[in-house]
């Protein structure tokens, strides 16, 4: 005989509740519900970080690579010293610049850090270059946020 | 369709005590009693949407439904920290629709996107069948659970008798007959008197009317 179809209905649940037993339906999950929420919650900060700094490193390198590109066209066409980025005039800190502001004042290790980009200027050589980039990046993604 | 419990309260009726709603947010807001709370209320009906969809598997593999219903916690809170304020309408519906993901993933033998921490809309449409309710499936599970303790209520001869539920499902009455070292038909007018006093007992617990099958040739007595 196949199925449950010829059965009583109390019987039928009978064998549903025996197998029931057998696979421990009536046992409680086992979760440790404070180690579980720290966990999760540390997973959840996890992710977003490193969305962050994803978001932050596609973002360095196409600021970067605009930057290299710029000062080459400048030594070939000789007009060293301009600045291959238009500077802008930004409020920065070491701990507060964190916004993406940085790459707009790059100025390569020929131009000069002037206005708020002087904050960028980590060592301050007079150039925002790819040293405070690196420098830029340690501060933003992995010391301070 | 629901029918009202003896004490007038619908099998669906919120529980007594603080609201999900309340709950999610304690737990939010790291309150691991708020989620031991919201597993009390509904870790059965988490295991039981589990035992329904993978009952081979759940037979076959003793840890089966401990792990997958751990998963499924585990992927609610997961989900409910990241649905950025996001809360699902009905916490019942949504746990069946995470256990029914979880064993599905589990099944394919495939970890789902972000270990089965997705948006509470997906889930909920991507697996929920209307046929296939928590209500119903709350319905069910209280019955299991009132079969439960009227079985332990029983007299130690209608328990022997329930020993050989296997043969006797099977209709097998002449080997658990023999198992049982009485005849066949004294046998067959046991069973049936057992089945009546555990639906009589069912039915005080549940409100629910659980008629007889008709008996047949291979039925009972």
């Amino acid at each position: 005989m196949n199925g449950m179809d010829h059965l009583d209905p109390i019987e039928a649940s009978l064998a549903e509740l025996d197998a029931a037993e057998q696979a421990g339906l009536f046992r409680r999950t086992r979760v440790d519900a404070r180690a579980l929420l720290r966990s999760a919650s540390a997973v959840t900060r996890t992710r977003s970080g490193s969305s962050t700094w994803r978001r932050l490193s596609i973002a360095a390198v196409l600021a970067m690579a605009a930057t290299i590109c710029g000062w080459m066209f400048s030594s070939r066409s000789g007009d060293v010293g301009r600045h291959s980025l238009p500077l802008v005039s930004a409020t920065a800190s070491a701990t507060d610049g964190c916004d993406g502001t940085f790459y707009r004042c790059l100025s390569g290790p020929s131009g000069m850090a002037a206005g708020g980009c002087a904050a960028y200027d980590y060592n301050a050589d007079g150039h925002v270059d790819l040293v405070d980039a690196r420098t830029y990046q340690l501060t933003c993604n992995g010391i301070t946020r | 369709m629901p029918v009202p419990h003896k004490n007038g309260r619908m099998p669906l009726d919120h529980p007594p005590g603080p609201s999900d709603e309340f709950l999610i947010t304690g737990m939010l807001g790291g309150d691991w009693a708020a989620l031991n709370k919201l597993i009390e209320r509904y870790d059965g009906l988490v295991r039981f949407t589990i035992f329904r969809m993978s009952k081979t598997r759940c037979l076959k593999d003793p840890q089966w439904l401990e792990s997958i219903a751990s998963a499924t916690w585990t992927g609610f809170v997961k989900s409910m920290q990241r649905g950025s304020g996001d809360r699902p309408r009905s916490l019942r519906a949504y746990l069946t629709a995470v256990a029914k993901y979880q064993v599905a993933s589990a099944l394919r033998g495939a970890p789902g996107p972000d270990d089965g921490a997705q948006s509470i809309d997906s889930i909920t449409t991507e697996i929920a069948s209307p046929l296939d309710d928590p209500a119903n499936t709350l319905s069910q599970l209280e019955l299991l659970e009132a079969l439960r303790d009227c079985l332990a209520q029983l007299g130690d001869d209608d328990r022997t008798l329930a020993s050989q539920l296997s043969a006797i499902t099977e209709r097998r009455w002449r080997d658990a007959a023999a198992a049982l070292g009485m005849s066949e038909s004294t046998l067959r007018s046991r069973w049936k008197r057992t089945l009546d006093r555990l639906r009589e007992c069912v039915e005080a617990k549940t409100g629910l009317t659980i008629a007889p099958k008709p008996s047949d040739d291979d039925s009972l007595g």
